[in-house]
């Protein structure tokens, strides 16, 4: 019998979790994937420094300061909205990144020139 | 057994009974084997059920044991620290009657190195930050700041020192990074 991956990929921190056996009977058969640093939650944050790497999690978020128009939060906001939307219109007063408009109308970031979208880019994937 | 010795006497005397009755015994076996369906599937019913018991007790043991192990890690831990407690409480109450402060903080300055030592005991290390390149997987920026003696991306000072546990960062080091001289200020070569 397969395993179930459950994500949650939140706003502000994500999580995931297995369930080992078919049929969820109690909140003991869920058990929640510790990251690689032991925590049980990420920080559903991605950073690109200058050094060309990619950072996730709570690194990124640990150099966030030093580096917050390439530092990407709350990008669960972006995810297939239009950037006409009021909302997002709002969100670009209150982001230290840069939030443009795509070919196709949708709310992308611009890292260094770069597009990236919220939805398609590894940065999703990434963040989860 | 012995039937089959008996059988095997008799071949001489009368080949083909034998042969006959060979097969039927054979036959006979063969019917013993066949598993009436409704009791096997009781059987393994039954089986199943005392394995699915025998794993869900498993299941409950091995969640206290882990408990249990957490607990036995903890008090380790506390262990180690409680000496360093006494002491600073000692400390305490020497100050109250003490006249020379810098007794005292001589005291206290031993408390902290037994405490040091039973970090250093446990394997807890700090971790360098002032002077070295800001590294976001042992440092956590708080604040940038320009600053003529320093290049971009050096630790300029320590607000809280962080530890490390072999691979695993205790808590990283709250760090002030350098953003480079501001405009106009020159870097001493």
């Amino acid at each position: 019998m397969g395993k179930v991956i459950g994500i949650d990929l939140g706003t502000t921190n994500s999580c995931v979790a297995v369930v080992e056996r078919p049929g969820v009977l109690s909140a003991n058969d869920v058990k929640v994937i510790p990251n690689a640093e032991g925590a049980r939650t990420t920080p559903s944050v991605v950073g690109f420094p200058p050094s060309g790497e990619r950072l996730v999690g709570q690194v990124a978020r640990r150099q966030a300061v030093t580096n917050p128009q390439q530092t990407v939060y709350a990008v669960k906001r972006l995810m297939g909205r239009k950037f006409d939307a009021t909302d997002i219109q709002k969100q670009i007063q209150l982001a230290a990144y840069e939030i443009v408009q795509a070919d196709n109308g949708d709310a992308w970031v611009n890292i260094r020139g770069e597009l990236r979208s919220p939805r398609r880019s590894r940065r999703s994937s990434s963040l989860t | 057994m012995s039937e089959e010795t008996k059988t095997t006497g008799e071949t001489d005397k009368n080949p083909a009974g034998a042969e006959a009755q060979g097969v039927s015994a054979a036959e006979t076996k063969a019917d013993e084997q066949k598993p009436d369906p409704a009791a096997e599937a009781a059987r393994l019913r039954d089986q199943l059920l005392r394995t699915a018991a025998d794993f869900d007790n498993f299941r409950k043991r091995s969640r206290r044991e882990q408990d249990d192990a957490h607990r036995r890690g903890q008090q380790g831990v506390l262990k180690d620290l409680l000496p360093v407690f006494d002491n600073l409480e000692r400390a305490a109450q020497a100050a109250e009657t003490a006249s020379d402060a810098k007794a005292v903080a001589e005291g206290v300055r031993m408390v902290i190195k037994q405490f040091e030592g039973a970090l250093e005991k446990l394997g807890i290390k700090r971790i360098v930050a002032v002077g070295a390149p800001f590294d976001p997987a042992l440092h956590e920026a708080i604040q940038h700041l320009e600053s003529a003696d320093q290049p971009a991306g050096v630790v300029l000072f320590e607000v809280q020192p962080g530890y490390a546990w072999g691979d695993q960062l205790l808590r990283a080091a709250m760090v002030v990074v350098s953003k480079g001289p501001a405009k106009g200020d020159v870097l001493p070569s």
